[in-house]
């Protein structure tokens, strides 16, 4: 056996090929052009330009949506003008995630499309997608690779831009990419801002800020590494960054509803966005993997799409998030909202604000019925915030609502007995009360630790209720 | 080292009563003189060694060692070290790459730890990566590397890092190990699935990696030793991409071939320090074979309770033992044995403890502090505690059976003695062909070179894997090497397969242009691939019984037909299972707990087909080369336990397993077939016999496992005819891990052992000591393979003798 046989036995035994993917109405490529060609055919198939940089060569997508656009339900200019009018809301985000401290200047939106989800030095990301939310609209600037050996081109590309976005003063010679062919889609309604230009949209003195959708843990560490990889400063180090994914779980994420925090749920919910012909998450690699191997662009069409309109669901949430920390409850569209939004005040340490929303979320919650799970946990956070504030009959208040609405998980229940029996024990010294309490706690059978402790406090009780008793004797 | 003369004398009383008690356990064992005991093979203790005590030598620190090291050994009581400490640091120094042998507690891991911290103190960015083959030594050497920073003063700012990173790093320690650790302990496995996969987050490391330090290198032969050369080359290209050449530091236990070995793992030029300066005390080996209880059937004495026979001499006697089983079984039941014999005083602390891999780490620090501080007089331990474990120093070592080679044998016996002490080693042979083959030749054991060690990197389906991993941290060059094939064969095949893809260097690429192969894959091929074996393809074992599905164990794809086939019983820690179906595509056996009596052995039926002659000898008796390799289980037996009657049978159809690897095979002639006087049967039972006692005796010459060889005979078959048999035995790995030449090479060697292991059994007919238990082959067996044997030594002379060590051509 020849070694290519054994080696074919032995990889093709265990890898399995790539699955084509064939774009309707498209011929398949047979050999896709090389050297610059296949760049330019490229560049045009998407709509791009490309650029050199860095010994290799870059290509560069925009896309401006502005006014008369609509993402979903929404107007981008709607969306814009929530975003860049809410920067008191921005300080409340950067409260309560300290990453997003200093949330200020121009609002980036970063989003990559990569080779894979394993991570590591061989995952690469072969699209950077970034839009500036600008007074004119959202500015998008897609930077993709258009081989894997052009990474570093794709960096300086990234690099060059930010820098040119945030020097001061701002600069007006040329800028170090070189634009070499192609002209952004003509089709696109508006005519996009030259990257160059000194009167760019954003102000080039302004800091920048990054905003993402998991881009704490996937996207921003994923794009130091490949600049560590290369050994080059990240122009994204130690800037603020907030990524909408932990608000959205504050807000949205309601697990016995079965609400996920999935982008493409939430874009649905609420910004009414439907994806039509949308790419899945994991045929992106393939599409990707199969344009490197025969130069031919166009499966990459619906990847850069998909790219946008996560970028655009991303600031549609975070404009939502906007809306309601600033108009708080009365903004929210559901008791579960409402609930969410007193979370995201309280982790911010606006506790006035959250107390109000729990109020609201249980008083909503209890109107609706059905929703017994978002009424007791907005009772219980109402009581837990009154009694941190050392209100403690409002809480026991609330803990005795909470008793009295249906279906109420049992851990709830018995939290708020708890609760309750101490208030009663120490400080409306109803003894009788209190011994009711805990006598319907042991009836919940509660098993281990917390019945041992039911039963220590019942037995507490009995003794100093016998002792008022014999007190009582005395004095008559 | 040199301890304090102080410390000595404090001593010295206890040194004098261990030793009377020693010499009076040794009296009663083996009573007699001691020295120039000539071995007696048919007695019941075969051999008694007397090994002289040898004087430390010592060296000064080597001018320009940091003087805050200086000052902290000093504060140890330190003031100078043993030679081969020194050599080392001048290696080291010199930019020279080393390997170390010298024994167990000769202060091995001073040649490594020396070097580094003198070269972090004089430039703090310095970075060392230390390898171990278990997570447990790592920890060990971590304990004793934080002691001995912790007596250097204004060492560096911020101090020496020293950190383990293996599998139980918690995930917010590891961004600070990336970045503070000076020394960083791990494994080779962790290496190869965690570290560099992640290269780009440990740039510091690598930008400044100036020593990789390898302990314990014998432990890398066959499969791991392959995967490890093909992980250092991945190592290697990282460091260039970050412009780091480390040198290596390497320890070993006493093989034939350090320096070749380490030459062959890190693939550049060693030099080798073998030259102990650490004083030893007077020891005395022994070698014990169970007495024979059933001549007939070769029967002996169970080995297990002649160990605990020996063991209680020297326990009751108040010396410190350290006993030594094959198994974990094996090491219970010797646990409980001792403990039955010796833990008698309830609410006392625990005198005999058990130690094995599977305790929690806890307990295991806990004993090794016993054994440290000797409340803990005795330990039954699996090999676990073979390797580098600081468990201080035990008076005795009780082999229970031979550890299978001459290397792991020294290494268990010098568990025993150290420094000034005398000390005695005892191994007790089990019935294994191997053990009753050492233990009736003590020569071989103790005035032979010790195994080499062999490796094949190159092994396509090990280097495949790694060709990948390499592709995934860095994209491959097109006029890149790696290893010892073609990479670049390689990468145009895993580019047919979509895994790659070749791209040119610039804008403007010509077709020929040179250029890169990138990973183009989203999977991270590190995980599909284990060091441990060569396929990670495993079948589970899922247990049905309440109606659930819970895995209970897994078994590696090539026993997996012959362990979990249809009503296979399956044993895990001592509960029975039977295997109701076995789903072959989806490598699954289900099972169900039974309660029954016996257990099965599977009949498999092995075919090999020669393919390629690599070598021959002019006779055509010995030929290496390349093999085909179908084996299919066919049915199985069932086995009563305690009696092992054969209470039953079935026939089983299951998917035949293939496997192209090397193998050395035996023609015997026609010529010698028909010159036996036998009938036809019984010498085809003599070359069955003649093939099972090779077996035996090439693992023994390779020091290999006994899974890592196969046996297959051919007779009767196209290539060979019933008069001209053939003994194949191949390595039991797809492509091969490099046994098949050596064994070649080893020919003459190999059946002169196996005659003198035929030959020197004292069964009648035949036993599973040498040709198998009668039964399995007729009664002429034995007979029929010494005259095979006689008439093949007789002919033509062996092709070559063993290779001296050091120069193995493979």
């Amino acid at each position: 056996m020849s070694l290519q046989d054994r080696l074919r036995n032995i990889v093709g035994g265990r890898g399995a090929a790539v699955p084509v993917v064939r774009v309707p109405g498209a011929a398949p490529a047979v050999e896709g052009p090389r050297g610059a060609r296949r760049l330019s055919e490229a560049a045009d198939t998407l709509g791009g330009t490309v650029m050199d940089a860095g010994g290799g060569a870059c290509l560069i997508v925009e896309r401006h949506y502005g006014a008369g656009t609509r993402h979903g339900r929404e107007p981008v200019d709607a969306i814009v003008e929530t975003l860049l009018d809410g920067r008191d809301e921005w300080a409340v985000l950067g409260r309560a995630w300290p990453s997003a401290a200093g949330l200020d200047g121009t609002l980036c939106l970063l989003d990559l499309e990569t080779t894979g989800l394993a991570g590591g030095a061989g995952t690469q990301a072969f699209l950077i997608g970034c839009a500036l939310v600008t007074p004119d609209g959202v500015q998008v600037r897609q930077f993709l690779m258009p081989g894997l050996e052009h990474e570093r081109a794709q960096l300086a590309a990234l690099t060059d831009w930010i820098t040119t976005l945030t020097r001061r003063p701002p600069v007006s010679s040329a800028p170090s990419l070189r634009l070499r062919s192609g002209q952004a889609d003509p089709s696109d309604p508006s005519d996009p801002p030259d990257p160059s230009d000194p009167s760019d949209p954003s102000d080039p003195s302004d800091p920048l800020s990054l905003i993402t959708f998991n881009g704490r843990t996937f996207d921003v560490p994923l794009v130091e590494t490949r600049y560590l990889y290369h050994r080059i400063t990240s122009p994204l180090e130690a800037r603020p960054h907030l990524d909408m994914l932990h608000p959205a779980r504050r807000l949205w994420r309601d697990p016995i509803a079965g609400t996920g925090c999935a982008l493409t749920t939430l874009e649905r919910q609420l910004g009414g966005v439907h994806r039509v012909g949308d790419v899945p998450g994991f045929e992106i690699p393939s599409r990707y993997f199969q344009f490197v191997r025969d130069g031919d662009a166009r499966p990459l069409e619906a990847v850069l799409e998909h790219n946008r309109l996560d970028l655009l669901s991303t600031a549609l949430l975070m404009a939502r998030a906007i809306r309601l920390i600033g108009r708080g409850p009365s903004a929210t569209g559901s008791a579960a909202e409402c609930l969410g939004l007193g979370r995201l005040y309280e982790r911010a340490g606006a506790a006035g604000h959250a107390e109000a929303c729990f109020h609201e979320a249980a008083q909503a919650a209890g109107r609706i019925g059905r929703l017994g799970h978002v009424q007791g946990e907005a009772l219980r956070r109402l009581a837990l915030i009154r009694r941190r504030a050392g209100r403690a009959e409002e809480a026991a208040a609330a803990w005795t609502a909470l008793l009295g609405v249906r279906g109420v998980a049992q851990a709830l229940r018995r939290e708020a007995r708890e609760a309750l029996a101490i208030h009663h024990e120490h400080r409306s010294r109803d003894l009788e009360e209190a011994r009711l309490l805990v006598l319907a706690s042991l009836d919940e059978a509660p098993g281990g630790r917390g019945r041992a402790a039911a039963e220590h406090r019942l037995r507490r009780l009995e003794r100093k209720m016998g002792d008022r008793g014999a007190g009582r004797l005395q004095i008559d | 080292m040199s301890a304090h003369p102080a410390a000595r004398s404090a001593s010295q009383s206890l040194v004098e009563r261990k030793d009377v008690a020693l010499k009076g356990a040794l009296d009663h064992l083996a009573p007699g003189a001691f020295v120039e005991r000539p071995d007696t093979p048919d007695a019941v203790v075969t051999a008694v060694r007397r090994l002289a005590p040898v004087e430390a030598r010592y060296a000064p620190f080597p001018e320009g060692l940091d003087p805050r090291l200086v000052a902290a050994f000093e504060r140890r009581g330190i003031s100078q070290l043993y030679s081969h400490q020194a050599e080392a640091f001048a290696h080291v120094a010199g930019g020279r790459d080393i390997v170390v042998t010298t024994p167990t507690a000769s202060g091995k891991t001073l040649c490594y730890n020396l070097p580094v911290l003198d070269r972090i103190l004089k430039d703090p960015a310095t970075r060392a990566l230390y390898l171990f083959p278990t997570k447990a030594l790592a920890q060990d050497q971590m304990a004793e590397l934080h002691e001995l920073v912790g007596q250097i003063e204004e060492a560096v700012e911020g101090g020496i890092g020293v950190h383990t990173y293996d599998g139980d790093t918690p995930q917010d320690a590891r961004r600070t190990i990336r970045s503070r650790a000076h020394i960083v302990l791990s494994n080779p496995d962790m290496l190869h699935s965690g570290i560099l996969p992640h290269h780009p987050r440990w740039a510091k490391l690598f930008e400044n990696l100036r020593y990789v330090v390898i302990d314990e290198l014998h432990a890398y032969r066959g499969v791991f030793g392959s995967h490890l050369c093909n992980v250092l080359r991945r190592l290697q290209r990282v460091c260039r991409h970050y412009g780091s050449d480390p040198q290596f530091i390497c320890s070993s236990a006493t093989i034939a071939n350090p320096a070749e070995l380490a030459g062959r793992l890190a693939e550049r030029p060693f030099s080798l320090v073998s030259e102990s300066g650490a004083p030893r005390g007077e020891k005395f080996f022994v070698f014990v074979n169970p007495p024979v209880v059933n001549r007939e059937l070769g029967i002996r004495r169970s080995y297990i309770a002649e160990a605990r026979r020996v063991a209680g001499e020297f326990l009751r006697r108040q010396l410190q033992v350290i006993v030594f089983a094959q198994s974990r079984l094996a090491t219970e039941i010797l646990t409980t044995y001792l403990k039955e014999d010796f833990d008698d005083v309830p609410g006392m602390p625990e005198r005999i403890r058990g130690y094995r891999g599977g305790y929690l780490p806890l307990r295991r620090r806990e004993i090794e502090k016993g054994l440290r501080e000797g409340q803990v007089r005795g330990v039954v331990s699996t090999n676990a505690l073979e390797l580098g474990i600081d468990i201080g120093a035990l008076d005795v070592a009780v082999l229970t059976g031979y550890p299978g080679t001459i290397a792991a044998t020294w290494q268990r016996a010098g568990r025993a003695g150290r420094r000034a002490a005398r000390s005695a080693a005892v191994m007790v042979a089990s019935s294994a062909p191997i053990d009753q083959f050492v233990v009736r030749h003590p020569s071989y054991f103790f005035d032979a070179t010790p195994e080499h060690a062999l490796v094949n990197p190159d092994n396509l389906h090990i280097l495949v894997d790694h060709v990948k991993c390499a592709a995934f941290e860095l994209p491959l060059g097109t006029g890149e090497a790696f290893g010892g094939v073609d990479v670049q064969d390689v990468l145009a095949v895993l580019q047919e397969a979509g895994l790659v893809h070749r791209s040119g260097g610039g804008l403007d690429e010509a077709e020929d242009a040179p250029g890169q192969w990138h990973w183009t894959s989203d999977s991270y091929p590190a995980d599909a691939v284990s060091l441990r074996s060569i396929s990670s393809d495993n079948f589970v074992v899922v247990d049905i019984t309440d109606g659930g599905s819970r895995v209970i164990g897994e078994t590696d794809f090539t026993s997996g037909p012959s362990t979990l086939h249809p009503k296979a019983i399956y044993i895990v820690e001592g509960r029975l299972f039977q295997v109701e179906r076995l789903d072959f595509e989806g490598r699954k056996a289900y099972v169900r707990a039974v309660d029954c009596d016996y257990y099965t052995d599977a009949i498999d039926y092995t075919r090999v087909t020669a393919l390629d002659v690599a070598l021959a000898s002019g006779d055509g008796v010995a030929t290496c080369g390349e093999v085909h390799v179908v084996s299919r289980v066919v049915g199985f037996k069932k086995i009563k336990f305690h009696t092992n009657e054969n209470v039953g049978s079935g026939d089983l159809e299951l998917p035949e397993q293939q496997m192209h690897t090397t193998a050395y095979w035996l023609s015997v002639p026609a010529a010698v077939m028909g010159a036996l006087p036998f009938a036809i049967d019984d010498r085809r039972d003599g070359v069955v016999g003649l093939g099972f006692a090779m077996k035996q005796v090439a693992q023994l010459l390779l020091m290999c496992d006994r899974h890592d060889v196969g046996l297959s005979i051919n007779a009767g078959e196209e290539d060979a005819p019933a008069d001209e048999p053939r003994i194949f035995l191949y390595d039991a790995y797809p492509g091969g891990i490099g046994f098949s030449e050596p064994l070649y090479q080893m020919h003459g060697e190999l059946l002169a052992r196996t005659r003198e292991l035929i030959a020197g059994c004292e069964c009648e007919n035949g036993c599973p000591t040498c040709v198998g238990p009668v039964g399995n082959t007729g009664p002429l067996a034995k007979v029929a393979a010494l005259r095979i044997l006689d008439s093949l030594q007789s002919g033509a002379a062996p092709p070559a003798q063993i290779p001296a060590s050091d120069d193995v051509p493979f």
